[in-house]
């Protein structure tokens, strides 16, 4: 039973981290970088590039 | 009837804080331009059919940075009803060639002269009924700081809609040739300027036969001008501006620039300035990652996850409660993590500083330094604790705010949103209740100690030496981080980064690169992924491209923790620190001086022109929150990709390939693991570092950098009590205190440190023992008996020598970036080969270097010559070469 109960935990908190790198990477963020202070420049509404 | 306006003007100019006070919404506001990069929209305070949406800070209307591009078509193509231009009322000048560009757009235009206070503070006085006049629009004095002119705003922005403004006039061939234009495309004004001036993203809508009519018109202006006519428009604009300022400008050169002026004559002199630099760097490391920091970082390490959470974390999976010590603490623990980060940010949204929380820190860091109190003061200083930590959370409660609710709007990223939405005395009751929930979580989640799930000893294993020991090796680095974070936000905030770019400018200068290739690089010491995307500013395609390939040199904050691990396994955390920073700072200045020297990365010199901002005061609440939030994103991803990858390597290190547990610590050599290390390692052997532990580590890296510790934290273990029994906190501690057993002393204790510097260094980068020798034996180890965590489990396995050590970080500090990295690389490079040459040529220099370090420090050690010594010698003269060779492309 114990095992049961840890697993199901340790999954919960996989599937939760791989939904946070998947959002993340579809965004075009690095994953919560920080160095923006809370506007983070990974997340813009029409990414314009020079080409 | 509903009704949008956009705020518009140059970065710095204040119109997020104005966004603030016409909304009430408490947006970020930062010192780099860039902070805004997308738009954020909020209802006009009392009018809630009003939109007002908050564009990024702009210095002009080209298709150019990402900046330019959102406003630009925000106001194009989505036809606000009315622009507020929010001008700084100290840079005039500057700021009103932006207005002249929006009053070209036929949309009404109010301006608004922010920042007025100042002016005033000054003796200066700018005449806003003149400005009106030479305008053509309405002319507003505010102060967004002061809350003064905002009713008149206000009533500006929901009443009638004023007359679209007086554009400025150009010379008779200019205009003459804008009216053929407005004719021959039916565009307005500001269109028809912007073709006249070659804008490509315009000129892609014609068709061709009016491409070939403005181009004719462009090419005759030129000719007759003798100059281009980006050139003639600028002139223009700027000889109308002249004319202007002079009528409406009332004072003197305010003081703030005269202090500015002279404190930049000593920080950005010619030669002293980058001295002062290397030690301003220095002393922030040392504060953070030798003294301060340590002391957190310590703590992290021998108590919290080589005690706390292992005596915790046995009484949940394992068959012995944990002691109530254990589970007190780590409620404790929890618990206040939870409530210092909520009040923190509940402060800052209330508008007021949050630093003086840093006060309830103190009675800990008091029992952490001295803990050998008798017992009167020991009990005297928690109760200490206890009481700051109520007074903190009371005055949270009741300190009433200056902002009026919490306004995010979608676009902000929800790990960046405040949970709390109620303002005034709803707010309070929302933030007690908050209080009450992570209290009772805390004290919840203590309570799982007692459990007692016996679950199997694989299943502990996983959790212990696997997710929890790499997890706990990365968040052990966190008060270091933090402290780091704090201090690199205070020099940003006061303004003396920018200085930093204007001093690489010179030395950039002379190796063909402009000083805007390094702006990127300090974005980049934050994180790799917008630093690489802040290359979008250079407009030279080949400079661009070379600052892609080097911007991921210098290290980012998810190299940190490999830094301040090899710091602590080299004995030198501080100088081990700058090494690396100017170890990314040297090779993106050798390496631009060998590309430069190549076909295809030859030109000339972008001139740079960069504002310097004044000198000012840090803001408190702003180095809070970017710390913060800093804080909590490495938080964040260690709870994430580092769980996920150090699960993954603790079962690759535990099976075989026929899925056998290998359940003691001498079977990983025969892990599935260990066979896939040992096929890479031979790569890395001229390195020094040749086994497959090291060379794991490095692969893990390529996911995300702080992998590297996880990884060693998985193999070499966190603690003594790693997988074992588990340790109460509390009574066993106090014991162990009682054993000599302690906790590592700060290390402000020692004497001289700054002194014993260039001993150590030189002790550090030539070695003084054979490769294979333990780096932490004999008396290194007696001396060095501050070392914990993971650094001293790697120092007695003796898995690096010094040189080996500094080789392995200097590798992974400098080659391929993680994969968001990369994504990021090829997005801008938009060419899958140039993507593979970037990182190819990355690792490249990356193994150059490393190799380099290792064979010629062997050498000047007194080591054997032997073949890698030649190739070394024959590759470091194959570098000079390369460096100082003529450059047969310079002009």
């Amino acid at each position: 039973m114990g095992n049961i109960i840890v697993i199901t935990i340790l999954g919960v908190f996989a599937l939760l981290a791989l939904r946070s790198c998947l959002r993340s990477k579809r965004k075009g963020c690095s994953g919560g970088c920080g160095s923006c202070g809370g506007n983070c420049p990974c997340h813009r509404s029409k990414p314009q590039l020079r080409h | 009837m509903k009704r949008t306006i956009a705020l518009a003007g140059n970065p710095n100019s204040g119109k997020t804080s104005l966004f603030n006070e016409l909304t009430g919404a408490n947006q970020y506001v930062g010192n780099w331009p860039g902070v805004t990069v997308e738009r954020k929209g909020g209802s006009l305070r009392d009018h809630e059919e009003v939109e007002l949406q908050d564009l990024p800070g702009i210095y002009s209307m080209s298709p150019y940075t990402p900046e330019e591009v959102v406003t630009r078509r925000y106001l194009v193509e989505e036809k606000p009803d009315m622009i507020v231009n929010v001008v700084d009322a100290t840079n005039l000048e500057r700021n009103l060639y932006l207005t002249s560009q929006l009053l070209e757009t036929g949309i009404p235009v109010v301006v608004a002269l922010n920042m007025i206070d100042l002016v005033e503070k000054r003796g200066g006085r700018v005449d806003a009924a003149a400005l009106s006049a030479a305008l053509g629009c309405p002319v507003l004095a505010v102060s967004a700081l002061r809350q003064t002119g905002l009713e008149e705003l206000i009533s500006l922005c929901a009443g009638e809609l004023p007359a679209a403004g007086k554009p400025l006039a150009y010379p008779a061939g200019v205009e003459k040739a804008v009216a053929e234009i407005r004719e021959l495309c039916a565009c307005n004004r500001w269109k028809a300027v912007k073709l006249l001036e070659g804008d490509s993203e315009l000129a892609a809508a014609l068709d061709s036969a009016q491409r070939v009519e403005v181009d004719s018109r462009r090419v005759a202006l030129e000719k007759a001008a003798e100059t281009d006519i980006a050139s003639i428009i600028a002139s223009a604009r700027y000889d109308a501006i002249c004319a202007v300022t002079p009528q409406v400008i009332v004072g003197k050169e305010s003081p703030a620039d005269a202090v500015s002026a002279k404190i930049d004559a000593v920080l950005t002199h010619r030669v002293f300035g980058l001295f002062i630099f290397a030690a301003v760097m220095y002393a922030i490391f040392y504060i953070s990652i030798g003294t301060v920091g340590t002391w957190g970082t310590d703590w992290a390490n021998d108590v919290l996850f080589g005690s706390v959470v292992a005596g915790w974390l046995g009484g949940f999976i394992g068959d012995t409660p944990a002691s109530m010590e254990s589970m007190v603490m780590f409620s404790s623990v929890l618990g206040m993590v939870l409530v210092f980060g909520s009040a923190l940010r509940r402060l800052h949204d209330l508008g007021r500083n949050g630093s003086w929380l840093y006060l309830a820190v103190l009675p800990f860091a008091m029992e952490y330094m001295c803990p050998h109190l008798p017992e009167p003061v020991h009990t005297g200083v928690m109760w200490l604790l206890y009481a700051a930590n109520a007074v903190l959370l009371l005055a949270c409660l009741l300190l009433p705010g200056t902002r009026g609710g919490n306004n995010y709007g979608t676009e902000t990223p929800r790990f960046c949103r405040n949970p709390f939405r109620l303002s005034g005395r709803g707010g309070r009751v929302e933030f007690a209740v908050w209080l009450v929930l992570l209290g009772l979580a805390a004290y919840g989640a203590g309570l799982c100690g007692t459990l007692t799930l016996e679950c199997s000893e694989q299943l502990q294993a996983l959790v212990g030496d696997g997710c929890v020991a790499g997890v706990g090796a990365v968040i052990g680095f966190l008060p270091q981080m933090a402290v780091l974070f704090f201090l690199l936000s205070l020099l940003e905030d006061c303004g003396y980064m920018a200085r930093v770019a204007f001093m690489m400018d010179r030395i950039f200068r002379t190796i063909g690169m402009s000083g805007k290739s390094f702006i990127p690089l300090l974005v980049a010491m934050g994180c790799g992924v917008p630093g690489v995307m802040a290359t979008r500013t250079i407009e030279n395609e080949k400079d661009r491209r070379m600052s892609v390939m080097l911007t991921t040199f210098i290290p980012c904050s998810a190299k940190l923790p490999v830094i301040t691990l090899f710091g602590a396994i080299l004995g030198q955390d501080a100088l081990t620190a700058t090494i690396a920073y100017f170890a990314g700072v040297l090779s993106v200045i050798l390496s631009g001086c060998i590309l430069r020297k190549t076909h295809a990365f030859a030109g000339s010199y972008t001139p740079f022109v960069m504002e310097l901002p004044a000198y000012h005061m840090p803001r408190g609440a702003n180095i809070n929150l970017r710390a913060m939030e800093r804080c909590k994103a490495f938080a964040r991803k260690a709870g994430t990709i580092i769980f996920l990858a150090c699960g993954l390597v603790w079962y690759a290190s535990h099976y075989t390939w026929n899925q056998s547990y290998l359940p003691e610590d001498d079977q990983i050599e025969e892990s599935m693991l260990a066979d896939v290390g040992n096929t890479v390692a031979p790569l890395f052997s001229p390195l020094g570092w040749g086994t497959w532990k090291p060379a794991v580590a490095t692969v893990t890296g390529l996911v995300a950098k702080e992998n590297v510790v996880g990884t060693f934290g998985v193999l070499y273990g966190t603690g003594d009590t790693a997988g074992d029994e588990p340790a109460a906190a509390g009574e066993d501690a106090a014991a162990a205190e009682e054993e000599d057993e302690l906790p590592a002393t700060p290390t402000l204790c020692k004497a001289n440190a700054l002194t014993a510097v260039p001993l150590a260094a030189y002790k550090c980068i030539c070695g003084v023992q054979e490769p294979e020798a333990a780096a932490g034996a004999g008396d290194e180890e007696e001396e060095d008996d501050e070392t914990t965590g993971v650094a001293a489990n790697i120092k007695s396995a003796g898995a690096f020598s010094s040189l080996a050590a500094l080789s392995f970080m200097l590798f992974n500090l400098l080659c391929a970036p993680c994969f968001a990295a990369c994504g990021a690389i090829r997005n801008e490079m938009n060419s899958p080969r140039w993507t593979i040459f970037a990182i190819g040529y990355m690792c490249g220099w990356a193994y150059l270097v490393a190799f380099l370090t290792y064979q010629l420090g062997m050498l000047a050690a007194g080591g054997s010559f032997c073949t890698g010594s030649a190739v070394a010698i024959a590759a470091a003269l194959c570098l000079l070469y390369l460096i100082f060779r003529r450059n047969k492309y310079a002009k």
